[in-house]
């Protein structure tokens, strides 16, 4: 591939996929982590263009995935030093949710049971594509959904039963 | 599990369509991330050295019973062959992909806020790139958004014709090349106006033979082409026939330079119109 017509693709993987990959981290980061994941991932892509599949979009949240993983455990380093240096605002600014029981249950789960739940509800992939995006076979992942939408389920009658916040941290 | 399978989605505190990641910013970044596994600075096709299409500031004005302006769009390139900087462009117009009318929609408003409460009269899509036209009593109002960012942004201050002869054209506003371009810059040529009722689509000829069909809605017609090629001619189609009209355009003036202009105001040489481009931001 030369490198015209490579970038004629990555122009049109950014203009197919750059919203929903942005979409994805701004979902679980704050904007400034969002904006480095949308980096981040695109040069990944450019650089691995060949083993980008024709259904960009899971392999595109996958790197997405995994580029908020390193993000995080940057922002861990940094609180930690920070703890002995000086105080630093952390980047992971949490996201608010409007529906605080639901907020509150989704907090509870554990973030793989989260990424289950929200990787199919926000960003609408069907189970295949869901199963690709957090590397697993579609079977496993119908599995961790089943387990994951129970346990929700059970966090949600516990989280609706007393007063709750109206907006709670979930993401951390 | 319906239920809250719904009200997880109904949670979803990000709309994706509220977002307008710009090409140009995340190119821009990658140009300037010293990492080792980057490519060499000869295998990277780039546009300038700040990784953004640059726009000169050319424009000078012509004389036709409708207003017309000429002007000239630079878009840098820089060893990666003529054509690379519009690489995807189309001559004929291409179906939009989700969401790229709506960033360029929004990209445009942005340098445009006068357009935020109009609808494009005309959405001109050719690969990757959107040019929308935005018209109201006094102003024609165009953007060409491409994948990096914007290309080009013109502001015409020109009456619309009030009434276009049935199946036929006026052409509103020029925009072509009005000197050589530099080293490692790339022109391109752009044409708009308005068509007659009954006109279903218009193709340009170009001096050279080839032709460009344009995008007809709302009573106009728009697109552009790389390259400093002038209109010649456009094809009228109609539900009955096709018909060609010599178009007879003002020639562009010969390195002529001129400063944006504010709208509204008039030219030196006391013509009543002025294309107004501003270089990408």
């Amino acid at each position: 591939m030369g490198d015209d017509e490579r970038r004629v693709r990555m122009e049109a993987l950014f203009a197919a996929h750059a919203r929903a990959v942005l979409g994805y981290a701004r979902r679980r980061a704050s904007a400034a982590t969002a904006d480095d994941v949308l980096s981040d991932v695109f040069m990944v892509a450019w650089r691995r263009l060949d083993d980008v599949p024709v259904d960009a979009r899971p392999w595109l949240l996958a790197c997405a995935r995994s580029a908020l993983a390193n993000h995080r455990r940057a922002d861990r380093r940094r609180l930690r030093l920070s703890e002995r240096v000086t105080t630093i605002t952390p980047r992971q600014a949490p996201i608010a949710l409007r529906d605080g029981p639901l907020a509150v249950a989704l907090a509870t789960l554990s973030e793989r049971d989260r990424e289950v739940l929200l990787v199919t509800a926000w960003e609408g992939l069907s189970g295949e594509r869901a199963a690709a995006v957090l590397g697993c076979s579609p079977e496993a992942f119908r599995v961790r959904s089943h387990r994951a939408r129970k346990r929700l389920a059970s966090a949600l009658q516990a989280a609706e039963r007393p007063a709750t916040p109206t907006t709670m941290e979930v993401l951390q | 599990m319906t239920d809250l399978q719904t009200r997880l989605s109904d949670a979803n505190p990000v709309n994706d369509d509220d977002l307008h990641p710009m090409f140009g910013d995340v190119w821009h970044r990658f140009e300037n991330t010293p990492a080792p596994q980057r490519r060499s600075s000869r295998q990277v096709p780039r546009t300038t050295g700040t990784g953004r299409p640059r726009l000169a500031r050319w424009a000078t004005l012509g004389a036709a019973p409708v207003a017309v302006a000429v002007a000239v769009l630079v878009v840098g390139t820089t060893g990666s062959g003529p054509t690379s900087a519009f690489a995807g462009w189309s001559a004929t117009p291409t179906t939009p992909t989700s969401g790229q009318l709506q960033a360029a929609e929004a990209a445009c408003q942005q340098q445009n806020p006068s357009v935020a409460s109009l609808a494009p009269t005309v959405a001109d899509v050719r690969g990757p790139y959107s040019m929308l036209v935005y018209t109201d009593r006094s102003t024609i109002t165009d953007c060409t958004i491409g994948a990096q960012g914007t290309l080009m942004n013109g502001v015409t201050p020109a009456a619309q014709t009030t009434s276009v002869a049935p199946n036929s054209i006026e052409v509103v506003s020029q925009l072509s090349p009005a000197s050589p371009a530099g080293q490692g810059e790339q022109k391109a040529s752009e044409l708009e106006g308005q068509a007659g009722a009954g006109v279903t689509a218009v193709t340009i000829v170009l001096d050279d033979g080839s032709s460009i069909q344009t995008t007809v809605a709302n009573g106009w017609f728009a697109a552009w082409w790389p390259g400093s090629q002038p209109a010649q001619a456009a094809e009228i189609t109609t539900a009955s026939s096709t018909t060609t009209q010599q178009l007879n355009l003002p020639a562009p003036p010969k390195q002529t330079r001129v400063a944006p202009v504010p709208a509204g105001s008039t030219s030196a040489a006391g013509t009543t119109s002025v294309t107004t481009m501003t270089p990408a931001t």
